[in-house]
């Protein structure tokens, strides 16, 4: 099935929202989307949701002969799959342009910045090593696939023990996981993707944009990064996008103090998760599913492309000093500066979340589905969520 | 290969260039009679064979005409002979299908599309040996195939890559330092306005250091496009005299 096309007045809509440094979901331009993420049961299962994106990666292992040429390493290979359950013109089994392009982003974050030491998955030189493989699955597409395949990409090697081996003489032997505890893999460095969609010929960017802002956009600008502010990816793609080298300069160093906050973030969580197993009670991907607000239906997805701020009037007052100067930027220089609205992080749950009514009726009913699950009374949520602002 | 013998203590690289040195080019147009237009380009032990056919009809599928502007279709393809190590296939990978799309996404910014709408422009490139900087020299190739076919341009289209090696960028790398695990930065850029139309980067370096080595390309790009500026130039001269001499 075809992407339905984009009408010229939802692209105008967007375009000069952005022009007047606002956007059709409420956000800032330098403003990300709520992030959660969660681990499942299994090692090395992770879910990333990245406003209505959704992405879940699995790693698995298994012993395989190393590559002739690096005969001490072992492998680590990404895979993307994008069914058709995450929008209606992906086809299940074949990725598209737009797949590829994910996948080789995410290959390039992971792999080719050698964040994962594989010298330390090789077994025996020239005979067997480990090879790692990331699957990443695209279960809802609301844009901006890559910064989310990324996250649930390393968090998911973050999360994930490969099974304990030790070698009598030549011979190897690999220890079940209740005989002997699982080995994490060793990673060098946590790096990011973090996105920007260009607006006016590179001029306005948009920091984790939405498929409705990535569609109405000149280009993209793709940045990986880590949290010691080097960069490890970059990318700029579109029809006929042009940008200056300053502007790229400032989105990288916008992108390299969010990356920082983003690999805290996936660290906060991985240590939350590990407690939880400690403690043995644990409900993996459960909550993800309990914390939603909303259900996402294809109707409530259309109406959810425009959200209308609804800024109190002190809160605007506090922010005056903020906006004010960013609009003038606007008209002088015709680039926009991103600034960080620290203070608006409080204000922003009650824009986002806008409870529709039917909302909270379905946020019930999934309480309860999971209570038949879980056995439990009270309702762990072990769910930590952030706002980056 | 660490790092440390890609430039040695003189200041010098692996093949004896200087940190901002290009390799020697050299280019053919017009080498194909059934093509609009072709182009033979070499970077340095990098060659590639680049043929333009278009504007014309849409072919295949009429569901990829736009009504407003012309389709860019672009094929990259690198020879099974290319390498050190036999390919088994010359196209249809991941790294060929994405550099396709890159090509096609550079080429529908840089020529005047509009001009020709409901029509096609096909760009096929052929890597016959690659020696580092593969993706540079394709575009390189393929806009002096579009300039001998003739398609109007909005601006040549010069694409350099660069490396850090010491705190040291390098110009227009080649194949042993890129596969000897410094950084590549390629970026295409429209020489007049300065505008970048695309750029990747693949290894990593510190933040600090983007301005330095993204100069360093852009230099890099702007005397690539001298020098093919003047080769266009010799071609066409060449042209004039032949007609009218007949």
């Amino acid at each position: 099935m075809k992407e339905t096309p984009l009408s010229i007045c939802e692209k105008q809509c967007v375009i000069q929202a952005v022009k007047e440094g606002q956007r059709v979901d409420g956000r800032s331009l330098a403003e990300q989307r709520k992030t959660c993420i969660t681990f499942g049961t299994e090692w090395g299962c992770c879910q990333v949701l990245l406003g209505n994106t959704r992405v879940m990666a699995q790693v698995s292992c298994t012993i395989q002969v190393p590559k002739s040429s690096r005969a001490n390493e072992g492998m680590l290979f990404i895979n993307v799959e994008m069914s058709t359950m995450a929008a209606e013109h992906f086809e299940a089994g074949r990725l598209g342009q737009q797949g590829i392009e994910v996948n080789r982003l995410v290959e390039r974050c992971i792999k080719d910045s050698r964040c994962i030491d594989l010298e330390s998955l090789c077994i025996l030189v020239e005979e067997q090593a480990w090879e790692i493989r990331v699957d990443i699955h695209v279960l809802n597409h609301e844009g901006n696939l890559i910064d989310a395949a990324t996250l649930a990409a390393l968090g998911a090697l973050c999360h994930f023990r490969r099974p304990d081996v030790t070698l009598d003489g030549r011979e190897v032997i690999v220890h079940q996981l209740d005989e002997r505890d699982p080995v994490p893999l060793t990673i060098l460095h946590y790096p990011l993707t973090l996105s920007f969609a260009l607006f006016d010929q590179g001029k306005i960017y948009a920091l984790d944009p939405t498929n409705l802002e990535e569609r109405s956009a000149d280009g993209k600008l793709v940045l990986g990064l880590n949290a010691y502010r080097e960069l490890c990816t970059l990318q700029i793609s579109g029809d006929g996008v042009f940008i200056r080298k300053e502007a790229v300069l400032s989105c990288a160093n916008v992108a390299a103090s969010r990356a920082v906050e983003m690999v805290e973030m996936l660290k906060k969580c991985l240590a939350a998760d590990a407690a939880e197993r400690i403690k043995g009670k644990y409900d993996g991907l459960v909550s993800s599913v309990a914390l939603e607000a909303e259900r996402i239906t294809t109707q409530s997805q259309a109406t959810a492309y425009f959200k209308t701020p609804v800024h109190n009037l002190e809160e605007n007052a506090d922010e005056e000093s903020l906006s004010v100067p960013k609009t003038k930027l606007v008209k002088d220089q015709g680039i926009v500066t991103l600034e960080t609205k620290s203070d608006v992080s409080s204000s922003e749950s009650d824009i986002e979340m806008e409870p529709l009514p039917p909302a909270s009726v379905v946020k019930k009913r999934v309480y309860e589905e999971i209570d038949i699950g879980n056995d439990s009374e009270e309702e762990p949520v072990m769910l930590i969520t952030k706002e980056l602002t | 290969m660490s790092g440390t013998e890609l430039l040695s203590d003189q200041g010098l690289r692996i093949d004896g260039r200087k940190p901002n040195e290009l390799r020697r080019i050299r280019c053919s147009l017009g080498i194909f009679a059934q093509a609009d237009g072709s182009a033979y380009l070499e970077q340095g032990n990098t060659k590639v064979l680049a043929a333009v056919y278009g504007p014309h009809e849409i072919r295949g599928s009429k569901s990829k005409a736009l009504h407003d502007k012309a389709f860019v279709n672009c094929q990259y393809s690198t020879a099974t002979f290319s390498m050190g190590e036999r390919k088994r296939r010359p196209r249809g990978d991941r790294k060929s299908t994405e550099m396709s799309t890159h090509l096609e996404e550079t080429f529908a910014a840089a020529i005047r599309t509009e001009l020709y709408p409901r029509s096609q422009i096909d760009i096929f490139v052929e890597v016959l040996q690659a020696d580092g900087g593969n993706y540079t020299t394709c575009v390189n190739a393929a806009m002096m195939a579009l300039v001998d076919a003739g398609v109007p341009l909005k601006d040549t289209v010069v694409s350099c890559t660069a490396s850090l090696v010491k705190d040291t960028p390098l110009v227009d790398v080649n194949h042993v330092e890129q596969s000897g695990g410094s950084p590549e930065l390629v970026v295409s850029i429209l020489p007049h306005s300065g505008e970048i139309v695309y750029m990747s980067l693949t290894q990593r370096f510190h933040i600090d250091h983007l301005s330095k080595v993204l100069d360093t390309a852009i230099k890099g790009c702007k005397d690539i496009g001298v020098i093919l500026k003047e080769i266009m130039k010799g071609h066409l001269t060449k042209l004039d005299t032949s007609l009218q001499a007949s």
